[in-house]
């Protein structure tokens, strides 16, 4: 079965087709709710949240389109709601790491640990940015599609988002909380 | 040097490294760069970021939303079959509607329009709902002591 035939036999009536487009992309969608939301609880119920938005909303979906997308649309609305209600109330945690996968080699873990915080300390949508171009490799004009914005708004706001990104580098390299992680 | 022009500079800079297309011509950019000591240590720096996150990988998460959301699919799910279930009743409870307006006519009195509101309201009711009334809930429990 594939996306197509999953959401045309969703659409007459067999729901339980929606469980193959959730286990194909729910690892994915999950990760990319991590880089906007920074922790995990949260990003579980914004993945859950978007799913269901697209299941009630699924006879708007365009077949011809690829399904991920679309998803991401949702999900990414529902992140970004979520952080206006609960800004305040969510602190991420340093300790431990969401988004970037642990090193191979030891002597990369103060490097990762160094970008993800840095990562973590940056706004969601430079860390949205970042994360699409650096982690996934997109293009800019599919990340030009997936944030419906003009590619050359992708450009400067990437650009504007490395500068920060690097600002937040260097502070943290600067701080000694930092030099106490890497002594550990 | 103009503020401006280093920035769309520095963009570009940071397109062509991408192996994106970028507003100005790689010689534009050369012979800028050439001139421009800050625009050179910018993009020193910003090759340096750039690496530092281009050698990271996505932490890959292996997690089930399926399960958290399975029962509230199914519950939510109208089938076609339901579809036309909803439908009779709909149907049904228009012809009704408009047999009792038919009945009360040759009587009318402005008394008539508080007798036909309640009808109205509960026709309304299950419409904004979007449910069949009749449909019985399988998945309700009684906790605690029944005597």
């Amino acid at each position: 079965m594939n996306d197509t035939e999953a959401i045309k036999r969703c659409l007459a009536g067999e729901t339980e087709c929606f469980s193959f487009l959730v286990k194909k992309y729910q690892c994915e969608a999950f990760g990319h709710a991590i880089a906007i939301l920074g922790n995990s609880d949260d990003a579980l119920d914004a993945v859950q949240e978007a799913f269901l938005d697209a299941f009630r909303t699924l006879k708007k979906f365009d077949i011809s389109r690829r399904f991920y997308p679309w998803l991401y649309t949702i999900l990414r609305n529902r992140c970004f709601k979520m952080l206006a209600t609960r800004r305040k109330e969510v602190k991420a945690e340093y300790d431990k790491l969401e988004i970037l996968s642990k090193p191979a080699e030891k002597k990369f873990v103060n490097e990762v640990a160094l970008v993800e915080k840095a990562l973590l300390e940056v706004s969601p949508e430079d860390r949205e940015i970042l994360t699409l171009k650096h982690l996934d490799g997109l293009s800019y004009e599919i990340i030009a599609e997936r944030l419906d914005i003009p590619v050359g708004t992708v450009m400067s706001r990437l650009y504007y988002a490395r500068r920060r990104f690097r600002e937040k580098v260097n502070s943290i390299r600067k701080k000694d909380d930092f030099r106490e992680l890497e002594n550990e | 040097m103009n503020k401006e022009y280093c920035e769309k500079v520095r963009i570009s800079a940071m397109a062509i490294s991408d192996g994106e297309q970028s507003l100005l011509s790689e010689l534009q950019i050369k012979e800028h760069i050439e001139s421009c000591a800050d625009c050179r240590l910018e993009l020193e720096q910003q090759k340096n970021a750039t690496e530092l996150l281009s050698g990271q990988k996505r932490r890959l998460y292996d997690v089930d939303v399926w399960s958290g959301i399975e029962t509230v699919i199914e519950q939510s799910a109208i089938r076609p079959k339901h579809r036309l279930q909803l439908w009779l009743f709909a149907a049904l409870g228009l012809i009704l509607f408009a047999y009792k307006i038919i009945e009360v006519l040759p009587v009318f009195a402005p008394g008539v329009i508080f007798k036909l509101m309640s009808l109205a309201v509960v026709f309304v009711f299950f419409i904004l709902l979007g449910q069949n009334p009749f449909i019985i809930n399988q998945n309700l429990t009684i906790k605690g002591d029944v005597k």
